[in-house]
Formats: C-alpha cells, sequence, structure tokens
C-alpha cells in the first residue's frame, strides 16, 4: 500500500550520516530568533492569552501589540547582554507599517528573516499566484531596506504544496518550516534544493508557554535540559540548538526574567567552547560551502 | 476485582513484570489523521506536522534505541506495518536489538474503529503479513492504531491468530477475553503512563511525565508484595525523542533499572507476559 507523501527529501537517519563541524571545529550551533509581528485590528487570525481560537478584540490586539512596543526592545536588551547574535522573523507588514522599527533592526546589522505579509494570515490557503505575489510583495519590502532576506519562516509553519518551490525561484537559500532534523537537509524543488535549517516548534514560546499553557518557569527548563542534552549528543554529530521567541511573549517581564536564567545557565556551560553561537543565515552559508553529500538530502 | 484473584508469580519468582512500549507510526502526507504538538488530534494535517512526526523516524527513535541499550531494555514496538516498507533502516534496528514487534494497523493515519467488517480483516492480514515477511516473524500481539476497535475487533484478531490484544487498559493484570471462536488475552499497557496522552493531549511537561512514571514504579514495586502486577511505559519517538524531554526520560528509567529492589523485577516483553499466562492452569488468570 502507497500512502500520500511529499517527495521533497528522502529518509536519512541521524548517525548514519557524513560527519562535519561548525566552523571552528565547533560542534553545536546555537540561536536565538525573535518573531516580529504585526497584525490586523479586528481582523483575520491571532493569539489570545485566554483562549485558544478566541475572536479578534481590542484586548488581544493590544496585548500583541506590547511586543512591537516594549517586548521586543526588553529581548534585544537582554540578548545584547548576553552577547547573543540576533536573527529577526519580520513579517513584510511592518517595512510599511512600522518603518522606525525596522529600521532600528536594519541599523543593528541583526539578520532579518522574511516572514510573510502579516501574522494575521496562513498562506498555506493560498493560490499559487496569490502566494508567488505575497512571497515577492516581502521579499521586495526587505530588500528595498537591506540585503535581500536568504531565509523564510511561514507565519504559522503555513505552507502550500509549492511553498518551497516558490520560495527558491525568488531566490531564498533557506527555510524553517520543516521541524523534522537536529540537522539541516536539503529539499527538492523545481528550481533546484533548497535548505531546510532546523527552526523549533516545541522550543517556541507560542507553542510551549500559548498552546500547551505551561509555565515561563517550565520554558527555561526546557531550554536548560534541550541544550544540555544536545550538548552531549552533538560530539557524535553537528547539531543545531534553536529557540524562537515572539517579541509579545517572551518579551513581557515576567517572562525575560525565566528566559535569561537559562540562557545564562547555558553560555556559562564549561564545554561553552563547543558552542558555535550564531544565525540560521550563518548555518546556512556554512552548510551550503561543504562538500556535496555531507548535508543529506536530495 | 484484583485483591480477590489466585496469586502467582512471574518467572523466577519475581512480583513486577515491567516493560517498556514504542510507538513507531508512519504517516500520510497532508491526509488522513495524525497528532500536532499544540493543537492535538484536532489539527489539519500540515508539513508542520508532518515535519515533526518524521523528526522521531530521523532523529528520535534512535536517541531512544541509544538509551534503550544504555539500560539494556528491551522493548515492544507498536508498529506501523508500512514502516516495513518507507523505513526499513528503523525495523532492521528493532530486529537487531532482539525486540517484540505488537501489530499496530498499517499507518497511524487510519482507524480501524471506522471500518467495516471485511476491511478490518483484511487489514488485520495485510498488515501481519508485512510483518511476517520483513521480520521473519508474525506479531502474536496488537495494539489498535488510536487504542480503536470496532464490535467485531477481538473476534478478527483471533481468528487472524492473535493471542493478546493490548488496547484495554482496564487492569493491572492480564486476563482473558471472550471471542466468537475462543480466547484472547488482554496484557496491561498504558493509557495514562503514555507520553501521546501526558504530553500532548493533557499538555503537562516531560518532567511531570519523568515524575509519573517513577511513582508508577515505586508505587507498583510494593503493591506486587501481595500480587504479580505488570508496569509499563509508553512512549512516541517524535515526543520522547526530543532533547529537552529525552534527559529527563532517561532519569526515570535509570531510576527503574537500577531500583534497590529491581530483584523483584521482570523486566521482559509483552508477548513473554502472555506466554507465561497462558502456561499457567486454568482458573488463575480471570
Amino acid at each position: 500500500m502507497q500512502l500520500p507523501g511529499h517527495h521533497r527529501y528522502p529518509f536519512s537517519a541521524i548517525g548514519r550520516r557524513a560527519d562535519y563541524s561548525w566552523p571552528g571545529g565547533r560542534r553545536l550551533a546555537f540561536y536565538v530568533a525573535v518573531s516580529v509581528e504585526h497584525f490586523a485590528f479586528g481582523a483575520g487570525i491571532g493569539e489570545d492569552i485566554s483562549t485558544l481560537g478566541a475572536p479578534q478584540t481590542q484586548r488581544n490586539f493590544g496585548w500583541r501589540d506590547y511586543g512591537q512596543r516594549v517586548g521586543l526592545w526588553n529581548l534585544v536588551q537582554t540578548l545584547d547582554e548576553l552577547k547573543l547574535p540576533l536573527a529577526h522573523a519580520v513579517n513584510g507588514l511592518l517595512y510599511q507599517e512600522r518603518p522606525a522599527l525596522v529600521a532600528r533592526l536594519h541599523a543593528r546589522d541583526d539578520e532579518i528573516i522574511a516572514h510573510g505579509r502579516t501574522s494575521a494570515e496562513l498562506q498555506s490557503d493560498m493560490w499559487e499566484h496569490d502566494e508567488a505575489h505575497l512571497i515577492r510583495e516581502v521579499t521586495d519590502a526587505i530588500s528595498a531596506r537591506g540585503n535581500p532576506p536568504a531565509g523564510w519562516l511561514g507565519p504559522g509553519f503555513g505552507e502550500t504544496r509549492v511553498t518551497v518551490d516558490l520560495l527558491k525561484e525568488a531566490g531564498y537559500a533557506y527555510v524553517l518550516d520543516w521541524p523534522a532534523d537536529d540537522q539541516p537537509f536539503w529539499l527538492k524543488t523545481r528550481a533546484g534544493p533548497l535548505l531546510s535549517v532546523p527552526y523549533p516548534l516545541e522550543l517556541n514560546d507560542v507553542t510551549a508557554l500559548l498552546h500547551r499553557r505551561h509555565g515561563a518557569r517550565e520554558f527555561g527548563d526546557m531550554i536548560v535540559n534541550q541544550f544540555e542534552v544536545m550538548l552531549g549528543q552533538a560530539e557524535n554529530g553537528p547539531l543545531v540548538f534553536a529557540l524562537g521567541l515572539h517579541a509579545y511573549v517572551a518579551g513581557q517581564p515576567f517572562r525575560l526574567r525565566a528566559i535569561r536564567q537559562a540562557l545564562q545557565h547555558c553560555l556559562a556551560h564549561k564545554d561553552r567552547e563547543r558552542v558555535w553561537l550564531t544565525r540560521p543565515g550563518d548555518i546556512a552559508r556554512h552548510c551550503m560551502q561543504l562538500p556535496a553529500g555531507v548535508v543529506p538530502g536530495a | 476485582m484484583i485483591d480477590r484473584r489466585p496469586v502467582y508469580d512471574w518467572p523466577g519468582g519475581k512480583r513486577l513484570a515491567f516493560y517498556v512500549g514504542t510507538n513507531v507510526e508512519y504517516f500520510a502526507f497532508g491526509a488522513g489523521a495524525g497528532s500536532d504538538p499544540a493543537f492535538g488530534n484536532a489539527s489539519r494535517q500540515t508539513q508542520r506536522n508532518y515535519a515533526w512526526r518524521d523528526y522521531g523516524h530521523r532523529v528520535g527513535i534512535w536517541r531512544l534505541f541509544d538509551l534503550l541499550d544504555e539500560l539494556k531494555l528491551p522493548a515492544a514496538h507498536n508498529l506501523s506495518s508500512l514502516m516495513c516498507d518507507y523505513r526499513p533502516e528503523i525495523v532492521e534496528c528493532m530486529r537487531a536489538r532482539g525486540d517484540e514487534i505488537i501489530g499496530h494497523g498499517r499507518t497511524q493515519s487510519e482507524r480501524q474503529g471506522s471500518m467495516w467488517a471485511a476491511d478490518e480483516a483484511r487489514m488485520v492480514a495485510e498488515s501481519t503479513a508485512t510483518i511476517e515477511k520483513f521480520y521473519g516473524r508474525r506479531p502474536y500481539g496488537w495494539m489498535g492504531a488510536g487504542m480503536s476497535h470496532t464490535p467485531v475487533t477481538i473476534d478478527v484478531l483471533q481468528e487472524a491468530g492473535y493471542q493478546f490484544l493490548m488496547d484495554w487498559c482496564c487492569d493491572d493484570q492480564p486476563f482473558w477475553m471472550k471471542a466468537r471462536a475462543g480466547r484472547i488475552l488482554c496484557v496491561p499497557y498504558p493509557l495514562e503512563v503514555n507520553d501521546s496522552v501526558t504530553l500532548l493531549f493533557r499538555q503537562q511537561t516531560a518532567g511531570d511525565f519523568a515524575d509519573m512514571i517513577v511513582d508508577q514504579f515505586d508505587e507498583m514495586i510494593g503493591q506486587c508484595a501481595e500480587r504479580p502486577l505488570v508496569c509499563t511505559v509508553a512512549l512516541h519517538p517524535m515526543t520522547m525523542g526530543q532533547p529537552f524531554r529525552l534527559g529527563l526520560l532517561a532519569k526515570a528509567l535509570k531510576h527503574v533499572a537500577n531500583h534497590p529492589q529491581r530483584d523483584r523485577v521482570w523486566f521482559t516483553l509483552p508477548g513473554q507476559i502472555a506466554g507465561h499466562c497462558a502456561a499457567l492452569p486454568p482458573g488463575i488468570v480471570p
């Protein structure tokens, strides 16, 4: 019996792949991605702190708007103090609606990851024609301010059956929508290979704290446990530790505190010299210059 | 009632049978049933939750194999038979470990409970034959995908040569169930000490789940002085194979494997439990 499949990448088991290292012989790539999002007022979709799937109100709009006004800057300051490189997954509409906000991010020279137009919509139900237009709109908005984005993260990890084809055609080098591995792997597209870089569905404040309703200290424990176990596993193969944060969730002071403590614990680890503090674009660039066949996939 | 039954021992005079059961499942892409770590079974099928489950095949199961090897624990695998076709490397590794395969349908993307009787019988026969051909030995135990039954599942399984099933979850000892053409044993399997139920549907943390394993074991190691019991832990590779959960699972299983009263524990497999019960004199097993 055959089941519907995706035909984007063949099976590959960790531990049965070519070994390689990150730059400087390091074994665990470590990055934090901050999602910076723009929402429609009273329309479309968006999270609510009390009820999953609640209607859009001024209350949950305001709560999420806190992310742009306060949360993002709390996070930037905290991550700067920890001397962590930063990557921001940015909704393209921010370039039109919040030019001063994106100007600050570009001035910092952080990595900008394209994150759709707005998290008030999922691209997964779009026709190919409209999705291609959406990707172009976002790419053009970011490119008008600085370097064209190398990476894409769909709001809600949303994809259609052709998203990765469209991304490759639009010049993207990597995508973060496929949480299938702890190492990068190649996806087959109609325009050539596109790299899948690990981005966490679970070590993600929206999933853990909003959808799964864990506490911030529990999330802090998850960060520490993920880091310590991966650092041990990485002896046998290079791995990617990725942490996904959202300005309106992780930027709340009471959560910031637990997250800061967890990150401080990781960064003070005795085997810290085996960790590569990086960004997903740098991970992708490193993988792309490895000899063919080292990174698994199509 | 558990305190009004004949008392017996497991082999070697042991009293607590312990086994680890994994669920290694194959899914359709963008179709059928499947869970999502944020939205449970209510989620639509997307590349995101497919990829998350595929993590279990690419990474998670190999981490669980390493852990079980380190602790020298055997495992029973509830196996979608399509794993033999799509992920032979994983099934080969189960064979090399000498693990037990439990029939678990063709794929986790379908539910046997909504099948017509004739289709159910054909699905059971197909999945049994696929495993027998690839693994070299057919499974004698069955766990329905999603623990789902039709009114005739017990009859269909018994007629297909199955000796035990595991999806009734109503006792800490095995017991016989009546089928239209004979009888079949029900071997305990956990609905609650089960990462899928605890972590995905009840949204608890890995720390909570590790505590559950330890508390279940510690309570049962006391209870088993009075009667033989079965203590089990159910795992899924896409869930417990995630690094932030794996370390906590390792700690809990080490507690079990190195327990000071481990001489009371029979580290075993469900097939061996069923074989032992079937050989007891009539009337001992309820």
